[in-house]
């Protein structure tokens, strides 16, 4: 599988396909039936909804469970007669065991009606709605299997010799039913995860009008409008705090658990609980509109998209009922052919009852959708249901700098001046300059600036403006003409001169941005500006090389600095790249297998649509316009691993899924067509399959990351295995010493 | 047969364990009760479904047992290796639960209600009003992970027979029978210095039951594969043939 096809499938439109009423997975086709009927994707989701549908009516759903377990009552005690004919060879003489003989064969009859009368109608009913919508189904085929035993059976018993099959009759019924049922009831837990995100927004809001407070419905709240929240409750929509401080619980959109005190001024995100104290909150979105909402909305997205091992299995399943039956059809035919329709009879409903395309239709949708709510639940959103595919063949990641690996706030780690006389003065002007731009390093020398000057009153800056690529000019009361503020270049270009023992040292491994401040044609003053690295970030890189994964930093950086942050994560670098180089560089990359790309969600935007896997850090906000497929809603590089563990056991389980049920159904329907398989360990083993498969990929929905050897060292990926043909490739000292 | 008045016993003395294990279950069985005689009706209904998939159960085992030994009777004396096999088997939980062999319980997570897909279907007999419902409750309990179940599963395969399988079962069954139901009408448990006494005293029993199976084993070893009981109404039937 080639990078190219990976590509191919990321950028393949989403094809949104119909989904169950009651459990909310896809369903296969929807073969133009009409938008008010009801869509099942399986018998068990029909027979659950009508439980569910009932739980109004208390007597009428536990009718629909008495009934069942009734049938199932019923069906033992037509296993014990059963068993008890099975001991008992008809060979045996005696006229006590004559009538003992022929009193179980009744008494089989006896118990069976009641479960076909109680189960058979449900059956026969999701065949004919199946039928009706001109699609034959497995309950048709398994109807006319319960038929043919027990017209056979009656047949027998009637004439008085040859074999009984009631208990084929019952097991089938019973196995179906209980089988599809509880499946039903699985999926549905699988998707539990994601309906809890939907159910959170609140129903209602305080709606203030002046001091006047009014309960609305929460549809109501439109952007403009303020409302106050209390404690305990949650937050109805995006806004800004504008009185009140208090704890947040922000755990539902971030996935941290601690909560966080916010303020006047802050912004908080619908679905956030409210721990303490009240807070009025100016709205920014409508109810419907803000981050929540949102969030359902990809998360649906991604999981009604189809995804590759979906396709295979769908292909599969096109072909599964028309082969189920011809396999059936000629295991009675060749049986009757070597004499032996009876047992021809068996085998057949033995095939029947075996293929189980249930399970293959449920292998990688309930793996996906169980891992789609995990993440959601850590504070991972999945936006494309492809993606943690791509992620569990991900070869490369790549890192943007600004932003990604560091936090994207610049601090001054030094300043020096032309004379100790004019020190003060040029803490002045630059502050002055620096306010009137929202440049990080404009916003880190005035910060600087700020702590250092104490004494008031300030300088105010008049006639500034900003120029692009070299800094800020204007004027300023105490000094004549203009001064600036920006790049050595650009204060060269304005004939500012550069001490001559400024021209080396300090700055000069460019291990720091520089920012200089100059008047009267003279430079008077130099800050050095640092970027500050996420805590987190060498945690995080070191536990994606023990998974085997190759990082890099892609960045538009000088590359002395971007070679320096490097040296300090032990990654390599690639810098000096303009966006196209981005491109090429990632294009590139994708050769050995998909890249992943991090960065902030919007600055990076053609760089994260362009990798197989994009990764938008903490841009929790704008989740609905980046382009990439993956949010991580916290500032947390360490859910990058995490989110590569959890799609390397989504794609294990669903492989395993798709190859337990593949084998299952070849070794079943050959044992049972040869004849080897009663029926009814045909039926239980079905009905064991699907179970098997739900309970695997339920597995995920408890994914922690402590359960796969995070924490075991292994062998770290070596920089030789970098693709040294990239331009601008430099890898970092320290990661030579992890190479030897 | 040796076995069935240590079985019925063992039933009675087990009942400690199963109030510890299905105890919850019939007080709330008995919370649906109106008045005395309501709630012995439910305790009884509620008994004889648990009896009754004992015994479904013991039939089961016993079939199984009786083909193992068709299958296989050239190999190994299967009579023999079951009867010593459940045996073992018993001894093993009586040591256990007598505190002489300290073993982790491993099941507790496969068990945990997230895993649990049946828990809803069980759950929605417990909750029914009707007789009904309660019998099926007893039904599906019947059902539930047991140790104390498997062993006697165990020996009711060795017996190789639907009937004699079956019977054993259902004597289990009515050994555990007087105390639960007591203790669901009564709607209390017993103490717990009282509970721990029965446990150690059906832990023996246990203990001793396997021993009587074991030595029956031996018994079957040394007479080679001739069955050394059967039932008394069939003792005389020719050897079991395959259908």
């Amino acid at each position: 599988m080639s990078a190219g096809d990976h590509q191919h499938r990321v950028r393949h439109p989403v094809h949104e396909s119909p989904t169950c009423d009651f459990c909310g997975l896809p369903v296969a086709d929807d073969c133009g039936s009409a938008a008010e009927v009801p869509r099942y994707c399986c018998f068990g989701c029909r027979f659950a909804a009508s439980i569910a549908a009932s739980h109004g009516d208390e007597g009428q759903a536990n009718w629909a469970m008495t009934r069942l377990g009734l049938a199932i009552f019923f069906a033992m005690n037509v296993m014990v007669f059963t068993m008890l004919l099975w001991s008992q060879p008809e060979s045996e003489q005696g006229p006590l065991a004559g009538v003992w003989y022929d009193l179980a064969r009744y008494a089989c009859l006896f118990f069976t009606l009641p479960v076909v009368l109680m189960l058979g109608g449900p059956l026969a009913s999701d065949a004919a709605t199946e039928l009706s919508r001109g699609r034959p189904s497995l309950s048709l085929l398994l109807c006319v299997g319960v038929a043919a035993a027990l017209l056979y059976s009656i047949w027998s018993l009637v004439r008085g010799v040859g074999h009984v099959y009631f208990e084929v009759a019952c097991t089938i019924l019973v196995a179906t039913t209980l089988g599809r049922w509880l499946e039903a009831t699985g999926k549905l837990q699988t998707t539990a995860a994601l309906r809890g995100l939907a159910r959170l927004l609140p129903e209602q809001a305080r709606l203030l009008r002046g001091s006047e407070e009014t309960l609305v419905p929460a549809s109501e709240l439109v952007a403009g409008d303020a409302f106050r929240v209390l404690p305990g409750e949650r937050i109805a929509a995006d806004g800004e705090i504008v009185r009140h401080e208090a704890s947040i619980d922000e755990q539902v959109v971030t996935g941290e658990s601690l909560p966080v005190v916010r303020g006047p001024g802050q912004r908080v995100l619908s679905g956030m609980l409210v721990l303490d104290g009240p807070m009025e909150i100016l709205a920014s979105a409508g109810s419907g509109e803000g981050m929540l909402a949102r969030m359902v909305e990809a998360v649906t997205k991604a999981t009604a998209a189809r995804s590759h091992y979906q396709r295979l299995a769908e292909q599969i399943s096109r072909w599964f009922l028309p082969l189920v039956a011809t396999v059936a059809l000629a295991t009675l035919a060749l049986h009757w052919w070597y004499g032996d329709p009876a047992a021809g009879l068996l085998a057949a409903l033995a095939v029947l009852t075996i293929a189980c395309p249930c399970a293959l239709g449920l292998a990688t949708p309930m793996a996906l959708w169980a891992a789609v709510g995990r993440a959601a639940q850590a504070g991972v959103l999945l936006c494309e249901g492809d993606v943690l595919s791509l992620l569990a063949l991900a070869k490369t990641v790549c890192f943007d700098k600004t932003g990604t690996l560091t936090t994207g706030r610049a601090i001054v780690s030094g300043a020096r001046f032309a004379s100790a006389a004019d020190a003060k003065l040029a803490l002045k002007v630059a502050r002055a300059l620096a306010d009137t731009s929202s440049h990080p390093l404009s916003c880190a020398v005035a910060e600087y600036a700020a702590e250092q000057l104490t004494e008031k009153p300030r300088l105010q800056a008049t006639d500034a403006h900003i120029v692009p690529g070299g800094g800020v000019v204007g004027r300023v009361d105490e000094v004549p003409g203009y001064v600036y503020l920006g790049s050595r270049k650009w204060l060269a270009d304005c004939q500012q001169a550069l001490p001559a023992t400024w021209i080396t040292g300090f700055s000069d491994d460019g291990r720091a941005a520089e920012t200089l401040v100059g008047w009267g044609g003279k430079v008077r003053s130099q800050f050095l500006i640092d970027q500050t690295v996420r805590p987190e970030a060498e945690q995080a890189i070191a536990a994606l090389r023990r998974s085997g994964l190759e990082c890099c930093m892609l960045t538009g950086d000088r590359a002395s600095r971007a070679r320096s942050l490097g040296d300090q994560l032990q990654l390599a670098v690639l810098a000096e790249l303009l966006p196209a180089d981005k491109l090429a560089a990632i294009a590139e990359l994708a050769t050995d297998g998909p890249v992943v790309m991090v960065g902030d969600g919007i600055n990076d935007a053609p760089a994260l649509a362009a990798a197989d896997v994009g990764v938008a850090l903490a841009s929790g906000t704008d989740i609905s316009r980046h382009s990439a497929a993956v949010c991580l809603l916290r500032d947390d590089l360490r859910l990058l691993p995490w989110l590569v563990q959890l799609a390397r056991a989504t794609v294990r389980t669903i492989r395993w899924n798709l190859v337990w049920t593949f084998a299952y159904n070849v070794a079943g329907i050959g044992l049972a067509a040869a004849g080897w398989l009663h029926p009814v360990l045909a039926a239980i083993a079905m009905a064991a399959s699907g179970l098997l498969v739900i309970g695997n990929s339920l597995m995920l929905a408890q994914f922690d990351l402590a359960d796969h050897r995070a924490d075991d060292p292994s062998p770290r990926s070596s920089p030789d295995q970098f693709p040294s043909q990239a331009p601008g490739w430099t890898a970092g000292p320290a990661h030579a010493e992890v190479a030897t | 047969m040796i076995e069935l008045p240590l079985v019925f016993v063992a039933g009675i003395l087990g009942t400690a364990h199963c109030l510890g294990m299905c105890g919850p279950f019939a007080l709330a069985i008995g919370s649906g009760a109106s008045g005395w005689g309501s709630a012995l009706g439910r305790q009884a209904a509620y008994t004889a479904g648990r009896i009754f998939t004992y015994g479904v159960l013991g039939a089961v085992a016993g079939y199984c047992g009786s083909r193992l030994n068709q299958a296989l009777p050239a190999i190994v004396n299967i009579p023999a290796v079951l009867a010593i096999a459940a045996g073992l088997l018993l001894v093993y939980m009586g040591l256990r639960s007598a505190g002489w062999l300290a073993v982790g319980n491993r099941a507790g997570n496969v068990l945990s209600p997230s895993f649990c897909l049946a828990g809803g279907f069980f759950g929605q007999f417990l909750r029914q009003r009707g007789m009904s419902g309660v019998f099926l409750a007893g039904v599906f309990t019947g059902l539930l992970p047991c140790g104390l179940l498997y062993g006697m599963l165990a020996l009711a395969a060795s017996l190789h027979s639907v009937v004699l399988g079956g019977l054993t079962m259902v004597v289990f069954g009515l050994g555990t029978a007087p105390a639960m139901i007591l203790a669901g009408v009564t709607g209390r448990l017993v103490g717990l210095a009282t509970r721990q006494r029965l446990y150690a005293a059906a832990a023996w029993c246990l203990v001793l039951t396997g021993v009587v199976s074991v030595g029956r084993g031996m018994l079957f070893l040394s007479l080679g594969n001739q069955p050394a009981i059967g039932c008394p109404a069939c003792e005389n039937r020719p050897p079991l043939a395959a259908r």
